[in-house]
């Protein structure tokens, strides 16, 4: 009761945080832990962002080499077999022989023949004398 | 802040795109590669596809090179630039010929590589090659030799005379590899074909399944003479004319032969339904 009465009555409610932004400073205000409160958050997104990137990058270069070093794995486990329950072939002879024949066919494609006349320039010359 | 974060962001972006540019990229060309080192069965014919890749390359820095020497040339009118427009054209003219002379080598290893092949035009057609491959290396002897422009002329004007003959043979030697190809196959299903008739003649079926094999029997036995008499066709029409191919000609043996190429996967699908339908009868 004795607090409300000594406010001015004249005055709007709106204007009342003025007032307590007017007693504040009565409390010793402390900057540096606000700013780290509001600084370490970013951080965390900043090593989230390179850590992910860095993650995708490895893995683009694992699949890369996995990819371009395929032909000398190939090449390697045809040398040394290894059977496993997987690789046993349960085709019948004439099964495994139509598949070769079909496979061969595909390779006797005549569209696909890469030994066509080299396209080259046949009519250099400098001229006899004109230039 | 917030700025920092989106650069970063953006880097990141940037990094990934290019690594999958590299990425699919180098699959691409790792697979074309190996389609078209597929068609070459023994090892020389692959080394001699690399050869010729490389003296591609090496041809195509030297043609622009020698495009570059001569606009100079032409603009300046000077004696440094002819000079350099006259080393430049011997260089392009010296790499067109190991061009072809790789090229010319190439064919002859899968000529020779290629099974199917009828065995008179293939010994002729081989030695064409050899020929050919000595007079390009007489040609880029000369053009080594030649000092002056005149002479640089000359050995152009002497290669011009030979270009007609170089793309004759190559497509003579080319009809006669994809002829042989699709041959080759054609005569393994041939032989396929009557294995999987005797087998299944072994094995004892109802009457209804007799009459219904007959009559598959019977489809595929005439898709498989229809394949026989177009293969001959086009053979013969190699054969009989000895005239020389052009690349017209050559096309048009292509067309026919992507005809009986699908003929011969229908005839295989023909074949892949019978012997399945065989093994089902017998368990």
């Amino acid at each position: 009761m004795f607090k409300s009465d000594s406010y001015n009555q004249t005055e709007f409610s709106a204007e009342e945080p003025l007032y307590e932004k007017v007693r504040s400073p009565e409390k010793p205000a402390e900057p540096m832990p606000e700013e780290e409160v509001a600084v370490a958050p970013k951080d965390n997104k900043k090593k989230k962002i390179l850590i992910a990137s860095g993650i995708i990058f490895a893995s683009f270069l694992i699949i890369i080499s996995v990819l371009m070093s395929g032909g000398g794995t190939t090449s390697e486990s045809k040398l040394n077999p290894t059977p496993t329950p997987e690789a046993v072939d349960t085709r019948t002879p004439m099964q495994a022989r139509l598949e070769e024949l079909q496979a061969e066919l595909r390779e006797a494609d005549p569209n696909q023949q890469p030994l066509l006349f080299p396209s080259m320039d046949y009519n250099i010359s400098l001229g006899s004398s004109d230039g | 802040m917030p700025s920092n974060n989106n650069q970063l962001t953006r880097i990141a972006i940037v990094i990934l795109g290019f690594v999958a540019l590299i990425s699919v990229g180098s699959v691409a060309a790792q697979e074309q590669g190996t389609i078209f080192l597929k068609k070459f069965k023994t090892e020389e014919p692959k080394r001699l596809f690399g050869l010729y890749q490389a003296n591609f390359e090496k041809y195509k820095t030297s043609e622009r090179e020698y495009y570059l020497a001569k606009a100079q040339y032409k603009q300046l009118f000077t004696l440094a630039s002819l000079e350099s427009a006259v080393v430049s054209t011997r260089q392009v003219m010296q790499d067109r010929a190991d061009v072809l002379i790789i090229y010319e080598e190439l064919l002859a290893a899968s000529l020779v590589d290629s099974t199917g092949a009828e065995l008179s035009m293939k010994q002729k057609t081989l030695e064409e090659l050899q020929s050919q491959i000595g007079e390009l290396k007489a040609h880029k002897d000369v053009v080594a030799a030649s000092q002056d422009r005149a002479a640089v002329y000359r050995a152009g004007i002497d290669f011009s005379l030979l270009l007609p003959k170089l793309r004759n043979t190559a497509y003579e030697t080319l009809s006669q590899i994809v002829i042989a190809d699709v041959q080759r196959v054609y005569d393994k299903t041939v032989t396929y074909y009557a294995d999987l008739k005797k087998l299944q003649a072994e094995t004892e079926i109802s009457p209804i399944k007799e009459e219904e094999r007959k009559r598959a029997y019977g489809e595929t036995d005439a898709l498989m003479d229809s394949i026989g008499d177009s293969l001959d066709k086009i053979r013969t029409s190699i054969n009989e004319s000895n005239r020389s191919l052009n690349y017209g000609e050559y096309t048009r043996i292509v067309r026919d032969l992507s005809r009986v190429h699908s003929q011969l996967a229908q005839a295989m699908d023909f074949l892949n339904e019978l012997e399945r339908d065989g093994r089902i009868e017998t368990k």
